[in-house]
């Protein structure tokens, strides 16, 4: 396959653009994720061959910078600091939505960073579980169970949520 | 193998419902993009043409033919007969009386120093020929 051109980048960057960004905000936070999401678009326009599943290498790319960038900064409570300190908002605010958008974002903080990984990346990333796996270099069945214990573990969370407010 | 579709209705139904939900797109500046896409596809010329120069600075250090090491230009003449303390008269031999003099006194300066030196009074001839200045009383004697 040829390289990627002009027209099928911005087309990939308008379609997935902010699919990587919330995947690298949940990675390495607000301020790198930018730049990291750009930077991977910026190499997939330099790919002398345009990779078989874009979407899939772009999450791929976007994981692996962030990963340096992690590597890179040591500090990891400093990073977790930057993490609160700079979260925007996740998702846009939508009054038709049945799930509040910053409710979500919440409720995602509180699992663990790999199985926020893998829902990321299977419902914002439409991304099927095999190329989960292959993002995360885990077995498809150990995305699988992750995948599967993050829902009910939202389920049972925004459950509680709403039979709280119920009761309030 | 895993079916992506082994679900229960109630995961079902939350994963559709998550789906409705769209990632924040403010947080992504489409012209900044842009701007960089711009200027990673744009070549880089100053980086190719130091590139070339760079290549032919080595192939030119490394391709150089031996440099023999320059022979140094001879001397005027009259600048020979001032270089060497060997005895001029050998190489001038048809040097007048009081060039011969001169030179005689000059290699004796040269070998012994300044006691070498004659007083007035015991070169009297040498004293009396010798020109106020030396390098007129040079050019004429060449």
């Amino acid at each position: 396959m040829a390289a990627i051109d002009a027209e099928q980048l911005i087309k990939w960057y308008n379609r997935c653009g902010a699919e990587l960004m919330l995947y690298a905000r949940h990675l390495i936070g607000d301020q790198a994720a930018e730049d990291i999401v750009q930077d991977a678009f910026v190499k997939l326009m330099r790919q002398r061959v345009c990779p078989d599943n874009v979407r899939a290498w772009l999450f791929r790319v976007v994981r692996n910078a962030s990963v340096s960038s992690v590597r890179r900064l040591h500090i990891r409570r400093l990073f977790r600091q930057t993490l609160r300190v700079n979260s925007q908002s996740w998702f846009q605010s939508c009054a038709d939505d049945l799930i509040d958008a910053q409710q979500l974002q919440s409720l995602l903080e509180t699992l663990s960073a790999s199985q926020r990984e893998v829902v990321l990346l299977r419902i914002w990333g439409q991304m099927s579980l095999k190329e989960v796996a292959q993002v995360v270099n885990k077995p498809v069945s150990t995305v699988h169970h992750m995948y599967k214990t993050a829902l009910e573990a939202l389920r049972k969370k925004l459950e509680h949520a709403s039979c709280t407010t119920k009761t309030t | 193998m895993h079916n992506e579709n082994d679900l229960n209705p109630a995961e079902r139904e939350l994963e559709s419902a998550l789906r409705q939900i769209r990632p924040n797109q403010d947080v992504l500046e489409h012209e900044l993009f842009l701007f960089q896409a711009g200027r990673a596809s744009a070549g880089r010329p100053w980086q190719l043409l130091s590139g070339a120069l760079m290549i032919g600075l080595l192939c030119s250090v490394l391709l150089r033919p031996d440099i023999d090491t320059p022979q140094r230009e001879a001397a005027p003449g009259h600048l020979m007969a001032l270089q060497g303390t060997e005895s001029l008269d050998q190489a001038r031999p048809d040097a007048s009386p009081e060039a011969s003099a001169y030179l005689a006194l000059r290699q004796r300066v040269v070998q012994r120093g300044l006691k070498a030196l004659p007083s007035q009074s015991a070169t009297p001839g040498v004293h009396a020929t010798r020109p106020q200045s030396q390098t007129l009383w040079l050019e004429r004697m060449l």
